[in-house]
């Protein structure tokens, strides 16, 4: 018996497994073998070390790059979940017109990311834009801030469009998290008069950690992978000021003479992406164990 | 109580602030559809006086070529997500109920593949698509799509799963049914309602991807929504934008229809998985 459903088990797993083994799998070693070549995509390639690895070190637009897209990743993980939760405790307080605003604050999500990029364009012009206009009726004085145009404020703008699209699922995944703590254990710390404060740090915050390792981790896949975004509202502008990872990995593979480089970014972004997230986990595994 | 009450209100209020303020770029889309562009130039925020009717709206659809793109883009999610949905539950159940170290370890192996961004593998696998001949072809771009999508939907179908009482399955085998059979007769049935918000999400992401498109399809063959949308974006600036809203508002009903239509899924279906996995 267990014998036969083991078999049948290897059945279940094979058909999905060989197609991720195809095109995500093997491709990823393939891509990890051929940056330490000098491989064009076509004829042969020889062995060069690591000097792809060098090269892209010593270039300050691929570094900058880096950093910007771990600035991208840990503040958009960062801000959506302190947003998503945020919306989610209002939310949970049983308002009559909730599903209404669970609808609203999740729609971000559902709007194409160019047609995000374009509007939030129109909004944030430095000459004609509703947001600086607002701010010059706010102040009295005439504000132009390039929020897009300038190297100074796009990375911050890139943030802030990244966790406006990002914040609905993780507020409906803390929504579900609120409603799962048992009601018996909310009314026992109500009479012990604890405060609002303590009952979020005592009961909720723990009740909620496994929805919290979902949700940052949702929030980091979704940061250091970003594309989209930068591609779609500046096209890594102002003179590459908002190249992401993703996006200079995208004009290395388009250029034959630099494809190896890219091949060793995308190693680069796949061991920032894993180191990121296996800290992340070790440190909330210590937060669960601690509390439970 | 009142005093109660009262708090609730202002809490409620707010909300409603808040969620009003962060629907702006909606509310912008929405009216700015039915302006024309010297209304929208003047007061950007202005209820439309309904000058300009749907010609925008028309005008877009003349010169987007949409309903090809909407059939490509259709094909790709449609294809995707079976492969992804499908085989997905199928290593679902067994990574989440066979108990052996080998499918414990597996559970692991589709996990971890979540958080792979796409472009570690990117590059090898357009050329791999060409030497498949896959290259620029629907079939080629779905089957990329069912691999990253894929190791989400393992994670969500083996919560959902592993949270089911295993009376039910005991009961089946006791009455003489295969593995396949209790997976199919019992179990499917059952995790119909994160299958629909899975189908539901990921067709969504299908639909507004930028990346794969760019890189494995050629937008004149094969393209795709938010392919064409950009290409329509990129030619023009702001010069027209009664003619940009107009084509935003277009391609963004189906999937606002899909949304309101659907909505409830969404809830049930990404709280089930994360929150029990």
């Amino acid at each position: 018996m267990q014998k036969r459903m083991f078999i049948t088990g290897i059945f279940f797993v094979a058909p999905i497994t060989i197609i991720l083994a195809i095109f995500l799998f093997f491709p990823i070693l393939q891509s990890v073998y051929y940056s330490f070549t000098d491989w064009k995509g076509v004829g042969g390639y020889s062995f060069v070390g690591f000097s792809n690895y060098l090269d892209i070190f010593n270039d300050e637009s691929f570094t900058n790059a880096l950093k910007r897209t771990l600035l991208i990743g840990i503040a958009a993980a960062v801000l959506t979940n302190l947003c998503g939760l945020l919306f989610a405790l209002m939310l949970d307080q049983a308002l009559k017109t909730k599903s209404l605003l669970r609808a609203l604050f999740y729609i971000p999500n559902v709007i194409p990311i160019v047609v995000a990029a374009f509007v939030w364009r129109y909004m944030l012009d430095a000459n004609s834009g509703l947001l600086n206009e607002w701010l010059s009726k706010l102040t009295g004085d005439r504000i132009a801030i390039p929020w897009i145009d300038s190297p100074d404020y796009v990375v911050y703008s890139i943030i802030a469009i990244t966790v406006w699209q990002m914040w609905g699922p993780i507020m409906i995944i803390y929504l579900a998290a609120l409603q799962g703590i048992p009601q018996d254990m909310k009314e026992a710390t109500m009479i012990d008069g604890a405060s609002k404060w303590r009952r979020f740090i005592s009961l909720t915050l723990p009740m909620i950690a496994p929805g919290i390792t979902v949700n940052v981790l949702i929030g980091l896949a979704n940061g250091l992978r970003i594309f989209d975004l930068p591609f779609a509202l500046t096209g890594g502008g102002p003179a590459g000021s908002s190249e992401t990872l993703a996006v200079k990995i995208y004009r290395y593979a388009f250029s034959s003479t630099e494809l190896s480089l890219g091949l060793a970014s995308s190693f680069v972004l796949t061991i920032c992406a894993m180191v990121v997230t296996f800290f992340f986990i070790a440190i909330s595994r210590q937060y669960e164990k601690g509390v439970m | 109580m009142s005093m109660k009450r009262a708090q609730k209100l202002v809490v409620e209020l707010s909300v409603i602030l808040l969620a009003l303020i962060v629907s702006i770029p909606l509310y912008l889309i929405a009216i700015n559809a039915f302006k024309t562009h010297k209304e929208i130039v003047k007061n950007p925020l202005k209820f439309p006086s309904f000058e300009a009717g749907f010609e925008n709206i028309v005008n877009a659809f003349e010169k987007m070529d949409l309903i090809k793109s909407y059939g490509v883009t259709f094909s790709i999610g449609a294809i995707a997500l079976v492969i992804a949905v499908g085989l997905g539950a199928l290593a679902a159940y067994a990574v989440a109920r066979i108990k052996h170290k080998f499918f414990g370890s597996l559970y692991w192996v589709y996990t971890s593949a979540i958080l792979i961004p796409i472009q570690s593998a990117l590059i090898p696998v357009v050329f791999l698509l060409k030497d498949l001949h896959l290259q620029n072809t629907i079939l080629g771009i779905s089957l990329m799509y069912a691999a990253i999508l894929s190791p989400f939907c393992i994670f969500m179908y083996a919560g959902f799963m592993r949270a089911l009482p295993y009376e039910l399955e005991e009961s089946a085998y006791l009455d003489g049914c295969s593995t396949t059979r209790t997976f199919f007769q019992i179990i499917f049935p059952l995790v119909l309602p994160v299958t629909a918000s899975l189908i539901i999400v990921q067709f969504i992401s299908v639909w507004n991807d930028l990346l794969l498109p760019l890189v494995v399809l050629n937008s004149t063959d094969n393209p795709t929504v938010s392919i064409s949308l950009y290409k329509f974006f990129g030619g023009r600036g702001l010069t027209d934008l009664s003619l940009l809203f107009g084509g935003i508002a277009l391609t963004l009903l189906p999937i606002m229809a899909l949304f309101i239509g659907f909505q409830r899924y969404f809830v049930k279906g990404l709280s089930a998985g994360a929150v029990k996995g």
